[in-house]
């Protein structure tokens, strides 16, 4: 299982970005072995469509599971069609203190919102 | 000739222009500011039709794709997201060009319609006929309106002259209602803002090579950035309305300027003869 972090750079400690789809750089995280890793954000500078990009990048990788910002509508609803849960840090702003709490349960998922067009 | 009005900066004046020179002309009045057209409030009176606008996106067949991700991979929009094992389509995201459709090997892309917006005609009393698109709220884009009511528009007005009263800002929206336009009034006001957004508007029009010249509303004699910048770059300003409290009442009220007021008709009618020296092209007054 790996959960991933969006966060503001590629180093440990990485702070959690204020932005989901725009965020630089990944953090992921293999529950199984502990192994870690960054990964850039290809989608980070789009100039449409970088929450759904993101998500693809998550997809690639085969992610279960995000933290960070809230996804917009349309990363939110592309994120449930891929049953990929996307979970808020609340105050946290330390990604790997952000991932051990994930791992306690401590943190909420985001609820779904929905697409613009159907708001 | 297709008579474009343009702005950069919202709030200028492009729809008191737009209907003003349509009352004076008889010519067809083609509001393409989709997301808030209101010129047909200036013209209450006649019988209306609409037809609906729909835009397609992809359907994803799940028993004959195989996950392999190249349509999310060409998809210049992020419109589709494809997972191992799941996929999603985010409909407001696609633009429909097809792409998706083109790069998958297992012909797994169908098309579903949505209806995004409508073209509204108005047959007025007269036999002349201004026409407006809408864009449904919440959807992201109405280019495909734009294009449609511009086609649309070329049908109807049948040999008459064309007003365009086009979206503010230079996305998408505007450049779709500036094509093909003979010339542009780009509109604007003595403000830094002004100044700023028009300087933005005119790389637009200096790219897509539309002939255009520069209108002043709600002008005043104590500012004159817009008169300086166009004097620099030998942009011709082929007009000027005064700032006006009652013009902005009159306005507001519905009331078309060129009725109310007889200065504000003596320069729009200044501003028509411009356009007769700027292009050669004469938009007769009604008698």
């Amino acid at each position: 299982m790996i959960v991933a972090v969006s966060v503001t750079g590629n180093k440990i400690p990485a702070t959690i970005d204020s932005r989901f789809g725009r965020a630089p750089w990944f953090l992921l995280y293999d529950v199984e072995t502990s192994d870690e890793c960054f990964i850039p954000n290809t989608a980070a500078e789009a100039g449409t469509g970088a929450g759904t990009g993101a998500v693809q990048v998550l997809a690639d990788i085969d992610v279960n599971c995000v933290i960070g910002a809230e996804p917009g509508p349309k990363a939110a609803d592309a994120l449930k069609a891929l049953g990929i849960d996307a979970f808020n840090p609340g105050t946290i702003s330390d990604a790997v203190t952000a991932i051990a709490a994930w791992r306690e349960g401590k943190l909420e998922r985001y609820q779904r919102s929905n697409g613009l067009y159907r708001a | 000739m297709k008579l474009c009005i343009a702005s950069g900066k919202g709030g200028t004046g492009k729809t008191t222009l737009a209907v003003n020179l349509t009352r004076l002309t008889g010519s067809t009045l083609v509001d393409c500011d989709i997301e808030e057209p209101n010129s047909h409030l200036y013209f209450p009176a006649g019988t209306d039709e609409s037809v609906t606008v729909a835009t397609e996106y992809p359907l994803i067949d799940d028993d004959r794709c195989d996950n392999c991700g190249e349509c999310a991979r060409r998809c210049a929009f992020g419109a589709l997201i494809i997972g191992k094992k799941a996929r999603s389509v985010v409909q407001e995201l696609c633009h429909a060009c097809g792409a998706c459709e083109l790069v998958c090997t297992k012909g797994a892309i169908s098309w579903g319609k949505r209806a995004t917006g409508f073209i509204h005609d108005r047959t007025q009393t007269d036999g002349s006929t201004l026409t407006w698109g809408v864009l449904n709220t919440g959807e992201h884009s109405g280019v495909r309106i734009i294009k449609q009511l511009r086609e649309h528009a070329d049908i109807i007005a049948s040999g008459m002259h064309q007003i365009i009263d086009a979206p503010p800002g230079t996305g998408c929206h505007a450049a779709h209602a500036l094509a093909g336009s003979d010339y542009t009034i780009l509109v604007t006001e003595q403000t830094l803002f002004g100044l700023h957004d028009m300087r933005l508007a005119i790389g637009m029009l200096r790219e897509m090579g539309i002939p255009f010249g520069v209108f002043i509303n709600k002008d005043s004699s104590d500012v004159a950035i817009i008169d300086e910048y166009c004097e620099q770059e030998g942009i011709a300003i082929i007009g000027r309305l005064p700032f006006s409290a009652d013009f902005a009442k009159s306005g507001a009220d519905g009331d078309l300027l060129s009725d109310a007021s007889p200065s504000a008709r003596q320069s729009m009618v200044a501003l028509l003869n411009a356009i007769k020296r700027e292009t050669g092209t004469e938009l007769e007054l009604l008698s």
